[in-house]
Parts: structure tokens; sequence; C-alpha cells
């Protein structure tokens, strides 16, 4: 990490087969554009209506996409020779017709054992148990069930970001 | 049971049981192998009705957080100030200093919720379309159930079937259809479905990994001499090179890194199985391909072929 920018904004994964789906993330992490401060400070001065300002989040993400996970595990190579990690990566977990969530999973972390990893399934079959974890970190994939929602997808983004780049300051 | 071999009369009798066993093993094969395909094209329908609703749920959710982003609360206590000075209303607006910024105050909500409205417009459109391409899906219902037989259909209804299961309304892919008047066929319509579900499915992929912007997908439906019809797939995609052509319906042929390398050929199987063809014509890498699928006009049940090894 040498670039400032590098502190602020995170790269993340989003594997899917669907375009669709990518246009969703996208969307999630999509801000509003904040409330126009005249009319802000109008409010207060016609109705005495003080709102707490919106603190803006200190984290940007900035979404990087691949539709099979060969793509994916490239793109994972390429940002580890540029010393451009992904903190996260969002995998669905069917792809057809190339590797499954868990087979790409896999091998990204045969590559970077250190990305979170969510995998993002509308089947209701895929227990926790049955994925396989990252040995040396004892680290398991999280479960996002489809349909989605921004917040859980901003949550899970950022909760796993910041556990990630506290695991690196250590 | 112990068979004399001497009595060509018995052993005649022990052929005919043997094929019998052989021949009722065969169609529960080919039973299983249907209900297989039926359960994929399921499985396929599901996973992509699956990521619509993705799609009108994450909709929902952004249309909230903009409803709720609204400055209309504003207006109503406008009201009450101006009600408050309704017996000087004109020297409160010209002279008052928060009467004066009433304009301007005025101005600036306007703006935000045209703003919100047409944001809220837009993720409505989006929802829109999610909910029509869900009642496709929905209405294809008909062409799932489960037939004993040949059955008459019109082919251009399942092809578009299987264009509205893989690809969804929104999706960056141009898809021409030219269909010609053809006869209806009497044909498994899971068949047809599935080669199309296949090629459909390989299409698309090969457009997306070509990265092009203009990514076409074209659909050709024509007779095919007196008693075929003619389905083509074409996409302006990868393409397939000269020497993998020769290969691409063997058993385990893929250009995928880890691909299985089961669906032309097993495409191709079936396409035999009910009396038709399976072909593929490209002009070379990056120029895209074209598959034809042939399905003769009174085709046959699908028989235990596509379970034998060619």
């Amino acid at each position: 990490m040498t670039a400032q920018s590098h502190e602020t904004t995170l790269r993340i994964l989003v594997v899917d087969d669907d375009s669709n789906i990518h246009k969703d993330y996208e969307r999630c992490f999509e801000r509003m554009a904040p409330v126009a401060p005249e009319l802000r400070s109008l409010e207060a001065e016609l109705f005495g209506i003080v709102e707490e300002e919106e603190e803006p989040e200190d984290v940007e993400f900035e979404l990087v996409h691949a539709y099979q996970g060969q793509d994916a595990v490239e793109l994972v190579r390429q940002g580890l020779a540029q010393g451009k990690q992904f903190p996260v990566a969002f995998i669905d977990m069917r792809m057809p017709p190339g590797w499954n969530g868990v087979q790409t999973l896999q091998h990204l972390w045969q590559m970077d054992s250190s990305i979170h990893v969510v995998i993002c399934t509308a089947y209701s079959d895929v227990s926790l148990d049955t994925l396989p974890s990252a040995e040396d970190r004892g680290m398991k994939p999280h479960i996002l069930r489809k349909p989605f929602t921004p917040a859980q997808v901003r949550q899970l983004a950022t909760e796993l970001a910041e556990s990630w780049r506290s695991h690196r300051e250590r | 049971m112990a068979v004399n071999e001497t009595d060509p009369a018995a052993l005649q009798a022990q052929l005919v049981a043997t094929q019998r066993d052989l021949d009722d093993l065969r169609a529960k094969l080919a039973a299983a192998r249907r209900k297989e395909q039926m359960s994929e094209i399921a499985s396929s329908i599901l996973h992509n009705v699956g990521n619509v609703l993705n799609r009108i749920t994450v909709s929902a959710v952004l249309m909230e957080e903009r409803l709720n982003s609204l400055r209309i609360d504003g207006i109503g206590k406008l009201a009450g100030l101006l009600a408050e000075h309704s017996s000087e209303l004109a020297t409160f607006l010209r002279e008052d200093p928060r009467g004066k910024q009433i304009p301007q105050f005025l101005q600036l909500v306007a703006d935000q919720l045209h703003d919100g409205k047409q944001a809220l417009a837009r993720e409505l459109a989006v929802m829109k379309r999610a909910v029509e391409h869900i009642e496709v899906v929905v209405a294809s219902r008909k062409h799932l159930r489960s037939v004993e037989k040949p059955t008459e259909v019109e082919l251009t209804e399942l092809v578009n079937v299987a264009l509205d299961i893989i690809l969804s309304h929104s999706e960056a892919i141009d898809v021409h259809r030219s269909y010609e008047a053809v006869p209806r066929v009497t044909v498994d319509p899971h068949a047809v479905l599935q080669i199309m579900l296949n090629l459909i499915s390989n299409a698309r992929h090969s457009v997306t990994a070509a990265e092009r912007p203009d990514k076409t997908l074209r659909v050709h439906v024509c007779r095919s001499g007196e008693d075929m019809v003619c389905i083509e797939v074409s996409d302006n995609g990868v393409g397939i090179s000269e020497e993998d052509i020769e290969r691409i319906f063997t058993r385990g042929f893929t250009t995928k890194p880890d691909g299985q390398g089961m669906g032309l050929h097993s495409s191709a199987h079936i396409a035999a199985s009910i009396g038709g063809t399976l072909t593929v014509h490209s002009p070379g890498r990056g120029m895209g391909a074209t598959f034809a699928l042939r399905v003769p006009l009174h085709g046959q049940w699908r028989s235990s072929d596509d379970c034998a090894e060619p």
C-alpha cells in the first residue's frame, strides 16, 4: 500500500455469469446525491429544522466484474502483481459453463488466502458446513442469499473490508 | 434358468426374453434421461427467475430509500408559516428575512423532488421489465409439462421460450429473430427446448466473452427441404477455430479450462434421438458461430439412442 488513495478505495470483485446481477451490485453501491446544502440551511432558517448531517462514508468501493471463475482468477493474479489486492469477492454459486462458486473460491484462495469471499446463492441447499475454508486462516466463506438487498451487500462489503484492513495492519 | 444348449427353441425364447429385458431397460434409461433433462430445465428457469427477483428486490429497496429522501415535509411547514402570516402576507414575503427566502426555498424543493421523481421512474421501469420477464417465464410452464409421446408444437414458440429463459430483457445483447412461416412439427418438445437452451446459453457466453460492444444473437427459423425445419442460432462472439470445429460435438471437448464438454455433445445426441441433426459453422476465432438444428416435421419418439455412445 503506497498510494494514499488505496486507503480509501477498496476493490471488490464481483463474479457472476449474469450481467443483470452485476448491475444489481453496482446499484447497491450507488450513492444518492446528498441534499443540497442550500436547501438544508434554508430549512433551518425557515422552520428551525436542524438535521444531523449525513456522515459521508470514508470508504469508497470500486467494483471489478468477472463473468466466469477463470476470469476472476486472472483478475486476482493481475491485482496481486500490481499490488492492488481485492479485500472482498462476491461469487455466484451457479455459473455455467465454467467453475461454480465453490470451485472459483478454491482457485482464488490458492492465489490469495486473504480475500474475504461471499458466496451468493439462490439455492437453499448450500450449507456452511459443506463449504471449504482457507486452512491457514481458518476463514470460511460468507453466504449471501438471493434476492439480496443493498443494505446486506453494503454491510458485508464494509465489515469484511474493514476486517481485511485491520488484519493487514496488524 | 438352465437352458438346454441343444434346444434351438429354448435358446430362441431365452434370446427374446433377454431382448425384451434390454428394451425395457433402454426405455427406463431414456425415461430417466428425459426426467433429468426436465430437472435441468427447471433448475435453469429457477435460477433465472431468482436473478430477476433479485433485480426487483434491489429496485424496491432503492425506491424506498429514495422515497424517504424526498423533502416533502418542508412544503407542509411552509404552508403553516404562510398561515401564521396570513394577515400580512405581502409584507412578510417582501420584507421579512424569512419570507424573502421562500421563492428560493420553493425552487430548491422543486429541484429536489424533480430529481427524486426521475430516479423513482427509472427504478420503476427496471421493476416493470423484471415483472414482465417473470410473467413470460411463468407462461412458459405449459411447455414444460411432461409428455408421453411426440407432440405437435410451434417450434418458434419453443425458441422464444428458450430465449426468454436465458436472456432477460435488459441484457446488453441484441436479439434478432427472423422466423419464416413453417409448419408445426410433431416432436418431443423438451428435446428441442433442451438443445435451444444449450445453444442460446453458449451463444450468450460467447458474446459476453468476446467483450465487444455490439453483442448480437440471431435466430433464424426456416423450412429445410421437404420434411425438416431448421433453427439457426448465430452469434458474433468468440467463434471457433478450424481445428476445434471438428471436435466440437465430441464428448469432453471444451475450450473452457475447466468446462465439462458435455453440453454440445449431449445436444447432438438429443438431436439424433429425435431424427434431427445439429451442425455448426464458424468462419474462425473471433468471428462468431452458427449452430443449425434440423428437426423433422414428424419426429420419432426419443428412443434409447441418446443413452448409447456413438
